[in-house]
Formats: C-alpha cells, structure tokens, sequence
C-alpha cells in the first residue's frame, strides 16, 4: 500500500491538562520523560537529550502509524515518530523531521539509544523547518517504513526496507540538541489495516481472479 | 543528478547519536541529495542508493572498498561472464555468497537476491545484537559449512529467526549436507515477493 493509506485511527491525544496514563513516560534506557506545559505542550528541557513518550494504553498492530503534531521546530531541535518500540528499552523506529543537522526527514532505527541512519531520501528539504501545527508522521508497513508530513498537504518525504524489528509500540521523541525546548501538541496514532477486496469483486471477475488477487479485509463501513 | 546502487562498508562512530549515527560509508558528501540503505549487519556492508552528482558518484565507484552494482540506466541489463567473476569476488571475501550472481542474471535480481539475505540477518541482528556473519565467523564456520556442521547455539539462532518468519526447512530445502551458502539462498528466496524500497526508488 501507499503512504496514507488504510489508516485506522486507535488513540489521539491533544495533551491538555497532563501526559496521562495511557503512555509510558518513565523514559528507558538512555531517554528522557517528557515534560508536560501548561497550554496543552509536551516538551523536552534537557540539552543533549532525547525525550519519549510510548503510547502503551492500547494494543497496535505491527503495521502501524504515529503522528505528532510540531511546535517550536527551533533550530537544533528533532521532532520523530517512533515505531515498534520495544517494551522497557531505548529501541524502536523513528521517522524524523531534522532541523538540527541535516534539515532533512530521515529514517532511523534506535538500537539500545545508538542512533542508525536507515536513509535520508528527503535531501535538505524546503518542508523544514516545520511550522507550528504542522505534522509529521510515521508510517512501517511489514518491512516498509515511511516518513511524510502535510506541509503543503500530507505527503511521503522518504521511504527505506528494513527487517530488524517486527512490533512494538508507537509514540513520540523530541530532541533538544541547542537552547530550544522542542515542542508537541498532539499525537494520534493507529494501525495500517488489511481490506477485503473479495467484498467488492466485480460482478464479471472470474472465480479464479477473485482468488488470486491479495486478500484485504474491509474492517471498516 | 543521477542515481546508482553500490555495497559499501557501514561506519561506527565511537559514540553513535543523531549528529553522528552508524551509516553507510560516503553518503555524508555536500555532493549528495538524497540516500538510503539495507544493511547486513551494522558491523558489515550495505547495499546503498545514493543521488548525488555524477562526478560523486565516480568517485565513490572508484574506491577500493565499494562496489557499483547497478544505474538507473542498467539495473535491468544482463550480467556478463566478467561481470559476474568481479561481483562475485567482491561479494565473497564479505561473506555474501557468490552464489546470488549469475550469468544472465540482470543486476535488479542480484540486489533483490543479496537484500534477501541481509534482511534476515537484519531480523537476528534485532533479536540478537549481532549479525548473523558474525554469528557464524565467531564460531569458525563459513559459507561452505554444512548445517550438521554448525554448533547447536547457532542453530537455535537460526531456528528462532526461521519460525519468527513462519519458515520451516522442509520450505528451505534445509537437509544436513546443505552448506551455509545454500541455506542463505534459501532464505533469500523467501523474501522474492517483499517490496524492496530503498529511498523511494523500488527495487
């Protein structure tokens, strides 16, 4: 499938009056907690650091998406969607909006808190820095992992193959390399469904090329 | 700007972070727009696309430790016999068997073929810390072991990755005389209808 779609929306979170319990903010291994402003913002205070929050309320499909929505994507700030992050650890994917080093989107897999560059096929792009409301999401789809954003509409930046990790939980990391405290306004995220199409065959498809199509499920009316 | 496809060496700083992550060899240049990769392991090699200036990518091509597998002019052209022996001795002192370059093979199916392989050593890399050469160097086998010949830890590791992916060796054709370099074409084979995308180029 492509980037956007089948999206099926499991939880969003506007952050209004605290980081609540549906997320794990303890902040494994090498990251941070996150820290909740007043205004409805996450942040994180702390130079050099990475700060997390894991969407653990829920149960997530391997196929999934997150979204954050950005503020203050300052100068020397990263806002990421993480992906399949492993319970208790500093592991998972992120798919970045980098306005620290690079001005590019990019995918990585964390490992342990190291940071692997999977790619950065968005170059420097003209859709960083973001602005304030904007979102950036995350997409992993069996072994295929998108990053976009809807600066100008929501579209794919950068797409890569990996193989290193096949589920976890989704959720979000802010990184403050400078003086500014990256900020988030909101999350939402879910599964990547599997459609049905036997459901809509046309009625002059054959029995045969019925079967042979990929089945998808339609879960939704 | 063009693009080209090449196996080049990963790089491990000291101190991985975002300003500095682990990455493929020659895709931090001013000269390059946009990359991407799958590596074997982090400690090993990556078959990597990079965008980037002609005069780049020559450059790139020209370094003893990279390989220029395909353009985007030639990724469907036919392997000839030389091509074949160069790829295949570049491919076989980093322990990727020679075996998944053949003559008449067009160099979209080597790539599709040798990813095959890195992607499972990617999945024992994530279970595991380590990639699977060196799981198998570690313990002194190489591409020509036989699995009766592999010590039992490394065949539990195998198997592990085997059933994660709802494999079972009678679909690999995995007997007791199978070398090493059979089993992984083997499991290569397994990924021919994944979609390989590497910076949005599909493979």
């Amino acid at each position: 499938m492509a980037y956007g779609d089948n999206r099926q929306e499991t939880a969003s979170d506007t952050f209004d009056s605290s980081i609540d319990g549906n997320w794990d903010n303890t902040g494994p291994g090498t990251w941070d907690p996150l820290t909740w402003v007043s205004g409805g913002h996450i942040e994180e205070q702390n130079g050099f650091s990475d700060g997390v929050i894991i969407r653990t309320g829920e149960t997530y499909a391997d196929d999934q998406y997150s979204r954050v929505t950005v503020q203050t994507q300052g100068s020397s700030t990263l806002h990421s969607c993480l992906m399949r992050q492993q319970a208790g650890d500093d592991t998972a994917y992120a798919a970045i909006a980098d306005n620290a080093f690079n001005d590019e989107f990019g995918i990585y897999e964390i490992t342990d808190g190291s940071a692997v560059q999977i790619g950065a096929g968005s170059g420097a792009s003209a859709d960083i820095p973001m602005s304030d409301g904007e979102i950036v999401t995350g997409e992993i789809e069996g072994t295929t992992i998108r990053v976009g954003s809807d600066v100008g509409g929501d579209h794919e930046e950068d797409s890569q193959t990996d193989n290193t990790l096949t589920s976890g939980d989704p959720g979000v990391m802010l990184t403050r390399i400078g003086g500014v405290n990256p900020r988030a306004t909101a999350w939402s995220g879910g599964d990547i469904a599997i459609v049905d199409i036997s459901h809509v065959a046309a009625l002059a498809d054959s029995f045969d090329n019925v079967v042979q199509r990929r089945p998808i499920k339609i879960t939704n009316f | 700007m063009a693009v080209e496809l090449f196996i080049v060496p990963m790089v491990v700083p000291a101190t991985p972070s975002f300003a500095d992550p682990i990455r493929p060899k020659y895709v931090k240049d001013p000269a390059v727009n946009r990359w991407g990769s799958i590596r074997y392991s982090t400690a090993d090699d990556a078959i990597v696309l990079i965008d980037a200036t002609q005069v780049y990518l020559d450059s790139v091509a020209g370094e003893s430790d990279a390989f220029r597998i395909a353009t985007e002019a030639n990724i469907d052209n036919t392997l000839n016999a030389a091509q074949v022996t160069a790829a295949r001795t570049f491919f076989e002192v980093r322990d990727v068997p020679g075996e998944f370059v053949n003559i008449g093979d067009t160099r979209r199916e080597v790539i599709r073929g040798v990813v095959g392989m890195f992607l499972f050593s990617q999945r024992l890399e994530g279970a595991f810390g380590v990639g699977f050469r060196e799981k198998f160097t570690s313990r002194g086998m190489t591409l020509d072991s036989t699995w009766q010949d592999f010590p039992q830890v490394l065949k539990d590791e195998f198997l592990l990755i085997r059933d994660d992916h709802g494999w079972t060796n009678t679909e690999l054709g995995v007997t007791n005389a199978s070398t090493l370099r059979q089993i992984l074409k083997a499991v290569s084979d397994q990924f021919e209808n994944t979609p390989i995308v590497i910076s949005q180029f599909e493979i």
